[in-house]
């Protein structure tokens, strides 16, 4: 279930601020629907990932490559991998970056603002998967409870009329939003695909509730968040606004008394991309390491170390970045990139599992020995 | 090499804890009522309520003292007036505890786009702030002194939260009426703000067309638009059977109004449909005639006041298009391109019924 927690954290932490913005700018106030269309989109690729991590015990995806596909087109495979967590990564503080900026820290040169939080997560993606696990395990139960309260509070000044009609110009762009969505939930197989290794062998026999868990709590929180500012914005004001789901929350107001408690969505937003930036760079650096065949401590102290001065040095390569150029990026992507790695790859892998006969993974012995591994090099097994 | 992180990130946090967005509270001047209109020369001219804190040591915390104070400015558009405002003052304004923006009647008669874009674009400023409109003079109207209260934008907040409980008043908060003027199917409304001797008056409506003020409506049709948009919950309301007899009262419990729309091609047909449980409030002697029938006579009478408003102005402020979009679509879709003359052509019929649930609270 930690596991399903992470996916959870990096999902929702990295699409609840623009997804309602992006999904109503396709669908109109058919974006709701939309959110639901993903969830089902994503159900597949989330129970293929975890059923095809299954016969892999104890390895990540990038280890298990070279058994199913070949030793080259494995290494290569991989590193499109570690290419997407390192791409995947740099978005996630780059999201924080600017919504600092923009409400936080007005002042506060970017650079400061990035390098702080890289140290953060760059320690956190050092101290081992279990540290990121355990964070998630306590992020998502108050997240959600936020985003119920969020959604909750400002219930009267929504109008559940501005959710209908649906379909208004058809199924084509509730379908088109909700295929942009699936990038996002696209993230949660491909959680599974590097984290399942740290499951141990009897909640193993269980794949699919990993990925059934996160898929439905992922598709709920973001369900909340794109109806709730469709209802309370209006699908064109919605469409108009970057962090619709943040002015949710700015405009709770009990009694004309309890008001400006948006600090709480803050901090666990910050929290939630936090664990998806720690989660990138480890899963960067794991893949790295794994396709480069490094094995110690300092090896991976080396990776993370040259991982975090890319990410903090690349914008400088990039004169004209801009919040737009940020949005476009997301969309344009962000989103289908996981779409392709995390949504459509998985199912195909797990076919070819199956019909490669080379494509069978390590023995039952084998892989209890690798699950021992790298629980005992996380500090303890998760859940 | 763990300790050393550690230690690198308790410094760091000691060191970089933020002085680049250093905001001191007695650097800010936090404005509660914002006033917009406009100049003769098409300038935007603002008028902003401050709050004075009580703690200020040159303040002698009397009681007696105004604890607000109106500045003014003016400039190309709202961004360049509150930037005319940075240079007459000692502090910096700050709209993140604004409460209520207040536009002048010129100016909502020239249309609100030109001041809106800032309100959504500013982060400072909530969606939730209160919007309204005054005919009176802006500078006047800010400098009431409310005798009940000694803060102005708290006791307008407290006077609207009254009002549109007893169903007085349209209360429309800035994501609201964008909400109204960006959805198709509908048109914003927003109360009208008065002064009256030493205090606020609120219970008039300005109605939109697009975004330029077309009409208002008085406190009856206002009750006829709060009946139309199904926003009455509770209130008490006087009705006088016939010219020269004795009012009696009752007081709403509650109230639901439903709107059914039907497009035979050639006419749309509207059924407004009002079911309102109530309780007698007042009563002199024996009023002549159901009391349930001249209380639905009343409420009827309201909404087609309101309803001759909508059809004059040929702003359908009372939501019968948002009925048609979502009960037939493709007729809202064939329709919408000549919606007033639409409304004004169509055959209503409105229709109330109240049930009178008691007598009151009669001991």
């Amino acid at each position: 279930m930690e596991v399903a927690f992470v996916a959870v954290a990096v999902a929702v932490a990295t699409a609840v601020l623009f997804t309602p913005y992006l999904a109503a700018q396709t669908a109109g106030q058919d974006a709701w629907v939309s959110v639901i269309i993903a969830g089902l989109l994503t159900l597949l690729p989330s129970l293929a990932a975890a059923a095809l991590m299954r016969k892999f015990p104890g390895q990540t995806i990038i280890g298990a490559l070279p058994r199913l596909v070949g030793k080259v087109p494995g290494k290569a495979v991989g590193l499109a991998y570690a290419a997407l967590f390192l791409f995947s990564a740099a978005l996630a503080v780059w999201r924080l970056e600017v919504f600092t900026a923009r409400f936080l820290l007005t002042e506060t040169p970017l650079i400061v603002i990035r390098a702080m939080f890289l140290v953060c997560a760059g320690y956190a993606a050092i101290s081992g998967t279990i540290a990121l696990i355990r964070t998630s395990a306590y992020i998502v139960p108050a997240g959600m409870v936020v985003i119920f309260l969020v959604v909750g509070l400002p219930l009267q000044r929504m109008d559940v009329s501005l959710l209908i009609p649906l379909f208004e110009n058809g199924y084509r762009p509730a379908l088109e939003a909700g295929l942009m969505l699936t990038g996002w939930l696209s993230q949660i197989p491909l959680v599974i695909l590097m984290l399942q290794r740290h499951v141990s062998a009897d909640s193993a026999r269980k794949p699919w509730s990993i990925a059934l868990w996160a898929v439905l709590l992922s598709t709920v929180a973001l369900e909340l968040g794109a109806a709730g500012t469709l209802a309370a914005f209006g699908p064109r004001q919605a469409a108009s606004m970057y962090y619709s789901s943040f002015e949710l929350t700015r405009i709770i107001s009990l009694g004309n008394f309890w008001e400006h408690i948006e600090v709480i969505f803050v901090a666990v937003w910050i929290a939630g991309i936090f664990v998806a930036a720690a989660f990138y760079i480890q899963a960067f650096n794991t893949a790295v390491a794994e396709v480069l065949q490094l094995s110690g401590k300092a090896g991976k102290v080396i990776i993370c170390g040259v991982t975090l001065l890319l990410l903090l040095i690349w914008p400088f390569f990039f004169k004209d970045l801009s919040f737009l150029i940020l949005i476009v990026v997301i969309r344009k992507y962000g989103s289908q990139l996981a779409t392709v790695m995390g949504g459509i790859l998985p199912p195909l892998l797990l076919v070819l599992s199956a019909l490669v006969p080379g494509g069978k993974g390590k023995t039952e012995a084998e892989g209890a020995r690798a699950a021992g591994a790298a629980g005992q090099e996380d500090g303890k097994k998760a859940r | 090499m763990r300790r050393c992180i550690a230690l690198l990130l308790a410094v760091a946090v000691l060191l970089c804890s933020g002085c680049w967005s250093l905001r001191e509270m007695e650097s800010l001047a936090y404005i509660l009522v914002l006033g917009i209109d406009l100049t003769p020369e098409g300038e935007v001219e603002l008028y902003a309520q401050v709050g004075l804190p009580s703690a200020e040591p040159t303040r002698g915390g009397g009681g007696e003292e105004p604890v607000v104070k109106t500045v003014k400015a003016k400039g190309k558009n709202v961004t360049d007036a509150l930037d005319q405002m940075f240079l007459e003052n000692t502090k910096q304004p700050f709209l993140s505890h604004l409460r209520l923006v207040v536009v002048s009647e010129r100016l909502a008669r020239e249309g609100l786009e030109r001041i809106l874009d800032f309100f959504r674009r500013d982060v400072n400023v909530r969606m939730n702030i209160r919007v309204a409109v005054t005919q009176d003079d802006l500078e006047e109207l800010l400098s009431v002194q409310e005798p009940l209260s000694r803060q102005p934008s708290l006791a307008i907040a407290n006077q609207f939260f009254i009002n549109s409980q007893r169903a007085g008043v349209v209360e429309i908060e800035l994501m609201q009426l964008l909400t109204e003027l960006l959805e198709p199917d509908r048109e914003a409304v927003l109360p009208l703000i008065e002064t009256s001797e030493d205090r606020f008056a609120l219970g008039k409506t300005a109605v939109f067309r697009g975004d330029k003020m077309a009409a208002t409506l008085d406190e009856m049709e206002t009750f006829g638009l709060l009946l139309w948009r199904n926003k009455v919950k509770r209130g008490v309301v006087s009705v006088t059977p016939s010219p020269g007899s004795e009012a009696f009262s009752y007081r709403i419990l509650s109230s639901d109004t439903r709107i059914t729309t039907r497009w035979d091609g050639k006419k749309l047909k509207v059924r407004a449909e009002v079911r309102t449980v109530a309780d007698i409030m007042e009563m002199h002697g024996k009023v002549k005639g159901d009391l349930g029938q001249l209380a639905s006579r009343f409420i009827v009478t309201r909404m087609e006041d309101a309803l001759g408003q909508a059809q004059r102005s040929g702003s359908d402020f009372l939501g019968i298009g948002v009925a048609l979009r979502r009960q037939n679509n493709r007729a809202w879709r064939e329709l919408r391109g000549r919606w007033p003359e639409v409304l004004r052509e169509a055959e209503f019929e409105i229709l109330s019924h109240v049930h009178i649930r008691g007598q009151g609270q009669v001991r």
